[in-house]
């Protein structure tokens, strides 16, 4: 097997299980691959950080800091007169 | 008096109130899923008018902002599968792409020393991994923000973008090499 297949079989086992031969190839491969047993451990931090982004909770405190104020009083706006607009023609 | 206002007054009198509590987490929220700015505002917009619409039902048991991520997660998929790319995608490219002729990689792979906890909350790391994940193809993003950030099964994703189990497989592959590749140039070396 080859870092082209095991790369395949890494992301692929993180969605089915691997059958017996694709496990056995996968597992000496990486026994012998530094560069393939790194990209397994950044698909699961990967995996890790992202999971992190699911909860609400998370976009509390950072939201401000990722939009500056100038940028974020104009959406307001913009928003808030559309929804004016749409709400009177209903 | 309140008794007599029509709902859609009482609903009126709380829309700037509303806009200006919610409108950076929701937008942020938004953007990391959806990618665009634009688009992330629209489906701010959205959420904020159907809440508005259905102010109501709002039985104030969760917070206003649980209730309004709900709203506007609901929005999110929604586009989703407005906008979902149903053909299968191209296998092969990346090999090529990630891969040398004698099929060894082309990145070198750095090791991340990092805690994942702490990083995630890390604001100029998030702004680099939104960036990234704006840069995944539309085909490929929808696939992989239900998946590993909204944290659907493999089924439910086939099912709610109508695509086969390999078309996501091949999907989810080719944004993790992408992904993986953009993070270490910009945030790990
Ligand atoms: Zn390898």
């Amino acid at each position: 097997m080859r870092c082209d297949q095991a790369s395949r079989l890494i992301s692929h086992s993180q969605e089915r299980q691997l059958n017996g031969a694709e496990r056995c190839a996968l597992s000496f491969h990486l026994l012998i691959c530094r560069v393939c047993r790194k990209y397994k451990k950044q698909l699961k931090f990967m995996r890790k950080i992202l999971s992190k982004l699911r909860d609400p909770q998370a976009y509390l405190e950072t939201a401000s800091s990722l939009i500056d104020e100038r940028q974020s009083g104009e959406m307001r706006g913009r928003i808030s007169k559309e929804i004016h607009e749409k709400l009177d023609s209903t | 008096m309140s008794g007599k206002d029509k709902p859609i007054d009482d609903a009126r009198r709380n829309i700037d109130r509303l806009v200006n509590q919610h409108t950076e987490a929701l937008y942020s929220y938004a953007l990391m899923r959806v990618g665009k700015p634009d688009v992330a505002e629209d489906m701010v917009q959205d959420a904020l008018l159907a809440a508005l619409q259905s102010w109501q039902s709002f039985a104030g048991d969760s917070s206003e902002r649980t209730w309004l991520i709900g709203i506007l997660s609901h929005k999110i998929l929604d586009f989703f599968r407005r906008n979902s790319r149903r053909e299968d995608v191209d296998d092969e490219t990346w090999r090529t792409e990630y891969f040398n002729k004698s099929r060894h990689w082309k990145d070198r792979m750095l090791s991340w020393k990092a805690d994942p906890e702490t990083l995630a909350e890390d604001v100029d790391f998030r702004r680099v991994l939104q960036d990234c994940l704006r840069e995944l193809s539309r085909v490929m993003a929808q696939a992989f923000v239900m998946r590993e950030i909204e944290g659907c099964s493999s089924e439910e994703v086939c099912k709610h973008l109508e695509i086969s189990q390999t078309n996501l497989w091949v999907r989810l592959h080719r944004a993790r090499l992408q992904l993986r590749r953009c993070l270490e140039l910009n945030w790990f070396s």
